[in-house]
């Protein structure tokens, strides 16, 4: 299977299908920059489940909780090419949580901008600049630690604004892309509706990679990341332990049906979590659970 | 609730009605194009139509392999049935309005050519020029940032504003669509458009868009001057520079400046490219005979010593047309920008002609089409025009529908008539006037020394030639689809002589009883404009060697003279008994009427140059299509924004979005949605749809946030829904509808609303001297439900800026003006707080009905069961100067002075607040406003810093101010606030 995908002559300028002055799109994965063309739209919903197998400790190891968790997350993710070199996008995840009942809600939304400063064609190199924000823009209900029962409300989003610098390189290497991804999220004090006085979860450092795999129609991509997140705050007083470490393997495998339709799967592991000496948030700092799901993307 | 206000404030209509509401559409299709036409107007629409596609496609691919750019989409043609001369485009709509009609100076401008395809073509090089060299996402329209910081402490906040839109200078919209045009061969540059820039460069000077702005040139032939400035410095960077315009198209794409490109590919600034430009310019054509000493006079630089020196000369436009005497000499006319001014003269006199004359003659002045020709009735003291519906008092929201009417100059009064662009007419003018019976899109009125009674009926992509007793009924005596007609004269002896049209050829005609020609001129050098001297002779004007002059023809021998040679070129000629001739010359400010006495006249005969060519009768063959509903929409619109917002005590709010809008094509719908992430979080959607007369609009709105007033995080939630109908009627409106909401804070719950409301809206209104604009009176009323609790209420709003002295478009800034206004309302006692009558801040739009301003308080803090307020305010000019900083400049400052002052009625305490709101007995502020006027490119922006003190305290019970959910009581702390200054920083375009 994979001596087919090799033959697969990718390397090759796909022909480029401009429409209402839109700038040309590959029809290939890997000859893609990190930027969407001008004039396209792509809408994508991930949906992704998992079991929560506990909490994560201040030294990295699972808690398990006493009781039947499961975890749901969709996200709607919009991309819009803006202007040559320039993409907006926003994104919306939703959660709901099965124990003993059900409970859903609104995650961080947010939006932001990437701007490509360097490319190259054939092969495709692009080096992007990211910046962008989040918010919490549904309930945070309060959440006691150690309970996931019906009564005690599970908490979803993060409950303040934060804002990130980010900056990406991907490069093809015949069928195969390489990505990097490094950047700083600053997350900023605030009233939180899940707990009582002012929070802040600690500004975090990212970094991830990308190998991606194109034969024909079918993309395999593997991205570890990695996340260090400062010390909690509450109340203007650093928590000692709050601070850790998250590490991520996801990994997709997909079908693009056509320039304009994509669909895969997808599994997100999660290797190594993080305590903030409060109670799991999933937009923050999510209990112990390995993801399942898959995704649709269509291109307008 | 940031993020509703934003879709609240984005809520405008894209497109104001543009049409009359009863136009029923219909469209054709061929390969590249699809034209709306009004089915409801007439089948002559059909047949316009049709020749809009023959023109439309035969353009098509010499423009697109000029400007190198083949679009896939399909563009759309708006028809619009107007007797008045449109011609835009919106091209990331594929979206081109055009009228076909002759339009008031267009050929005067650009040449005798047939103005569909004139229009046609120069939209349709802006629309692939523009879409070429767009560097923003087709749809996207702009994108806007904002930020604001507030201090709910101190009631004091700061917004400021900034809107990102592909803008370019004037040169590379409009030069450039007139060079590619040319360019592709489907124009040329002929004697019109050489006159206008050989006169616009004898102040060597570049009109770009700094001028337009700074000295507000708004008027067509002020556009024109610029546009052929700019198509000649396009020219010049192609013979110069080796710069195609497609090539800069490209460049613009990828770099989103004009000014970038430039200078990328040339290596020059566009500072120094204008500057070498301007340094080249030789204005030929000096050397002409008649020009003289009195063209020297007329278009020599005035010495710029201060700005009111150069206001001073940018207001010595004049815009004479049509100078004619009337037979018996008793009578002199001519038109002035949409008024035909009618003097009483007992000798002709030429010193004073294109001035306003001693103001003790008898005058009239008659509102008019904008450039329409008139003619005097022999032998009867009486006047024929092409007035408007305004003129004759019929229905006033159909736009530009003109008529001819007979205007009787017979009375003792010594001055009838306004100058003013009111509204209305006078009526004792109307009282003069009657309509003629069936002369429904009339243009060239002429009259016989019997009675009888031609004109030009603007219809099936032409003109018809219409003739008939004075009173009417009247037939066509010429005319088929594609053929025009202009300025029909009689000869003493009743024979008639037109102008017959067709594509770029123009030829003086005789038309015959049954509808033979017979061809008095036939040439290539576009005769037009005639009249009849007393003697018989017919005289107009031809392009016969790059300049327009006057020339005489002999109708029977065919003898023809040459009787100008002017250095702006002659139009509109006359001859008075005396045989002096009167005619308009195009100069460095305008067309000014001059005259010429007999003996000075060139009188020069030209041998045999206007026959020989054939008469043109051939059209463009009309190319396949089908009919379709053509009921589609444009491509969807979008508009991203962001918000930051930063204040009080830990509140920081991110919020971006993008309104995403469509419209049909021929505007009978138009909707909208707008979507928002971050701190908050939902959407909105606005639908209006024409119902004949009717207007109706639908709105529904949902969004969630959480945000923290006074260190208390609150939830928020919305949903909200509205019907509203509305009639139009003019300036005036009726509206009712319904509103339905759920607001999930305290104990506000579902409330329904039913609502009546009248509105008039007036952007200008002139009496006398005095102007006021933005004219706004509403009257509602409302009955509602909220929680199973009925409550009414009801308000009246007017407010109006009323100026001295009257002044037209944007010179607004530059004067005095006094700002008035007054709401008054009244609310159930027993209703809930939030639904009563409120006022406080700048009176922003709350989601359950009006809050009026009063900005020396905060948001909503003003409130009872009933309440006044008035305002009252002064504007006063404090000076124009200009300060430049590369895109940017400044024009000036205004101070506004101002004062409001409420007072407010409670009968009790309010259910479901522990603390109750009273109510205040009275509140006043005093403040002011300081406005930077400033200009972007060619956008004016206004950066204004508001300063209101309040006179009294009211009860906070909105600490934040921000927002109508942080309905708190106040902590006692704040309770007994002393009244501190607010500001508000504003930054918005005009």
């Amino acid at each position: 299977m994979l001596a087919l995908m090799l033959v697969v002559p990718v390397s090759a300028a796909a022909q480029a299908q401009p429409k209402r002055s839109r700038a040309p799109l590959s029809a290939l994965e890997v000859e893609r920059g990190l930027v969407l063309p001008k004039g396209w739209v792509e809408i994508e919903v991930v949906h992704a489940s998992g079991k929560v197998r506990g909490e994560w400790t201040s030294t990295g190891t699972v808690e398990p909780v006493d009781a039947e968790w499961t975890q749901h997350r969709q996200v709607l993710r919009t991309r819009f090419g803006v202007a040559p070199r320039l993409e907006a996008f926003a994104f919306l995840p939703i959660h709901q949580a099965h124990t003993d009942g059900f409970q859903a809600a609104v995650g961080d939304a947010g939006a932001g901008v990437r701007w490509e400063v360097f490319s190259t064609d054939l092969p495709t190199t692009s080096l992007a600049i990211e910046s962008g924000f989040s918010g919490a823009s549904g309930p945070e209900p309060r959440a006691l630690p150690g309970r996931y029962e019906r009564e005690n409300p599970l908490t979803f989003n993060g409950g303040t604004p934060s804002v990130w610098l980010a900056m990406a390189l991907r490069r093809q290497v015949g069928p195969l892309v390489v990505g990097l991804r490094a950047g700083r999220r600053v997350l900023f004090p605030g009233v939180v509706g899940h707990s009582v006085g002012e929070m802040d979860l600690g500004d975090q450092w990212r970094a991830s990679g990308t190998v991606l795999l194109q034969g024909g129609p079918l993309v395999l991509a593997a991205s570890p990341s990695w996340v260090f997140r400062g010390q909690t705050r509450f109340r203007g007083q650093a928590v000692p332990d709050s601070e850790g470490h998250d590490v991520r393997l996801l990994m997709r495998a997909e079908v693009h049906v056509s320039r304009g339709f994509e669909v895969g799967f997808l599994s997100d592991l999660h290797l190594r979590g993080e305590d903030a000496m409060l109670y799991p948030i999933d937009d923050g700092t999510p209990p112990a659970v390995h993801r399942f799901g898959g995704l649709v993307r269509v291109r307008l | 609730m940031i993020g509703a206000l934003i879709a609240l404030s984005l809520g405008a209509p894209v497109v104001e009605q543009a049409q009359a509401p009863s136009l029923a559409f219909q469209a054709v299709r061929s390969q590249h194009f699809e034209v709306h036409y009004a089915r409801s107007r007439g089948e002559d629409q059909l047949l316009a139509a049709e020749r809009v596609l023959a023109e439309a496609e035969a353009a098509w691919l010499p423009l697109c392999a000029e400007i190198e750019y083949f679009p896939v989409e399909r563009t759309h043609i708006l028809l619009l049935p107007d007797d008045g001369m449109q011609g835009w485009t919106w091209p990331s709509w594929d979206w081109i309005v055009l009228s076909a009609h002759p339009g008031g100076t267009l050929e005067l401008q650009r040449g005798p050519m047939d103005p569909l395809r004139l229009i046609l073509r120069h939209e349709l090089a802006h629309l692939l020029h523009l879409k070429k060299s767009k560097w923003l996402a087709e749809s996207v329209q702009s994108v806007e940032v904002s930020a604001s910081v507030w201090s709910g402490r101190r009631n004091t906040r700061v917004d400021a504003g900034l809107e990102f839109a592909g803008i370019g200078p004037y040169w590379w919209s409009e030069g450039s669509a007139e060079a590619l045009v040319i360019n592709a061969g489907l124009g040329e540059v002929g004697a019109e458009r050489e006159a206008t820039l050989r006169t616009s460069l004898t102040e060597y000077r570049w009109l770009g868009e700094e001028w337009r702005t700074r000295f507000e040139k708004q008027d067509w032939g002020d556009s024109e001057r610029s546009y052929q400035q700019g198509r000649a410095f396009v020219h010049w960077l192609e013979a110069t520079e080796g710069l195609r315009i497609a090539e800069l198209s490209d460049d613009v794409a990828r770099t989103g400046s004009v000014t970038r490109s430039l200078r990328r590919l040339t290596g020059s600034t566009q500072e120094q490219l204008v500057d070498g430009f301007v340094a080249q310019i030789d204005v030929a054509g000096r050397e002409r005979g008649t020009a003289g000493a009195e063209l020297e006079e007329h278009v020599k630089p005035t010495p710029r010593r201060s700005d009111a020196a150069e206001d001073a000369r940018e207001r010595t436009g004049v815009w004479d047309l049509w100078p004619t005497p009337s037979p018996d000499g008793r009578w002199y006319a001519q038109h002035d920008r949409g008024v035909v001014r009618v003097e009483r003269r007992e000798a002709s006199s030429f010193a004073a002609l294109g001035g306003d004359g001693p103001a003790d003659l008898d005058r009239i002045v008659i509102p008019v089409h904008y450039g329409s020709r008139f003619t005097f009735v022999p032998g009867e003291q009486a006047v024929v025009v092409v007035g408007e519906d305004a003129l004759t008092g019929l229905d006033l929201s159909v736009r530009n529908v003109s008529r001819l009417v007979r205007v009787d100059l017979s009375g003792d009064e010594t001055s009838l008539g306004t100058e003013s662009w009111g509204i209305s007419t006078p009526r004792s003018l109307r009282k003069r006037s009657t309509p003629v019976p069936g002369t429904e899109h009339a243009w060239d009125p002429a009259v016989s020394s019997d009675g009888e009674l031609a004109w030009i009926r603007v219809s099936e992509g032409g003109g018809q030639l219409m003739r008939g007793p004075l009173s009417g009924p009247f037939s066509v005596v010429a005319g088929e689809s594609g053929h025009w007609w202009r300025t029909p004269v009689f000869l003493p002896d009743g024979r008639l002589i037109a102008i017959h049209r067709v594509g770029d050829r123009a030829d003086i005609v005789e038309v015959h009883g049954d509808r033979a020609l017979t061809a008095l001129t036939s040439s290539l050098s576009q005769e037009a404009e005639l009249s009849v001297t007393p003697d018989g002779q017919v005289l107009f004007t031809a392009d016969l060697e790059g300049f327009r002059d006057v020339f005489s023809l002999d109708p029977d021998t065919g003898e023809v003279r040459q009787l100008t040679e002017r250095f702006g070129g002659a139009h509109t000629p006359a001859m008075t008994a005396d045989g002096d001739l009167l005619f308009v010359e195009t100069t460095a400010h305008g067309f000014k009427a001059m005259g010429i006495e007999a003996d000075a006249l060139l009188d020069r005969t030209v041998s045999d140059p206007f026959t020989g060519h054939p008469l043109s009768t051939a059209v463009l063959p009309v190319p396949d299509y089908e009919a379709v509903s053509g009921r589609g929409l444009v491509p969807w619109s979008i508009t991203p924004f962001a918000h930051v917002g930063m204040g009080g005590v830990d509140d920081l709010d991110l919020v971006g979005g993008a309104v995403v809008s469509t419209r049909s094509w021929h505007d009978a719908f138009d909707g909208r949605l707008t979507l928002w992430v971050g701190e908050e979080l939902g959407a909105a959607t606005q639908l209006r749809q024409r119902l004949g007369p009717l207007d109706l609009r639908i709105a529904a709105l949902h969004g969630i946030s959480e945000r923290p007033v006074n260190g208390v995080k609150l939830e928020s939630s919305q949903s909200e829904a509205s019907v509203d109908l509305g009639l139009r009627r003019g300036p005036f409106a009726v509206w009712t509808g319904g509103r339905a909401a759920r607001v999930g804070f305290r104990d506000l719950g579902a409330v329904g609303l039913a609502a009546g409301r009248v509105s008039l809206l007036a952007t200008e209104v002139s009496r006398g001297g005095l102007m006021a604009e933005g004219v706004r009176a509403e009257l509602s009323a409302e009955v509602g439900q909220q929680d199973g609790n009925r409550f009414w209420r009801g308000w009246f709003d007017v407010s109006a800026d009323a100026r001295l002295p009257r002044e037209l478009g944007a010179a607004w800034r530059r004067h005095h003006a006094l700002l008035v206004g007054l709401h008054v309302a009244a609310a159930d006692p027993t209703s809930h707080p939030w639904l009563r009558p409120r006022a406080g801040g700048m009176g922003r739009e709350s989601l359950l009905g009006s809050v009026t301003a009063f900005p020396g308080y905060p948001e909503l803090a003003f409130t009872g069961d009933a309440l006044v307020v008035a305002k009252l305010g002064y504007r006063l000019p404090l000076g124009r100067w200009r300060r430049a900083a590369g895109a940017w400049f400044i024009e000036g400052a205004s101070l506004e002075g101002m004062t409001h002052v409420g007072q407010a009625w409670s009968a009790g305490s309010v259910p479901g607040l522990d603390d109750g709101i009273t109510g205040t007995p009275w509140a006043g502020d005093v403040g002011g406003r300081l406005i930077v006027h400033g200009t972007v490119r060619d956008s004016r922006w206004d950066l204004g810093i508001r300063v209101a003190v309040p006179l009294t305290g009211v009860p906070v019970s909105d600490i934040d101010g921000d927002d109508v959910f942080d309905v708190l009581p106040a902590p006692a702390a704040l309770r007994d606030e002393l009244p501190s200054p607010r500001f508000m920083l504003e930054f918005g375009r005009l």
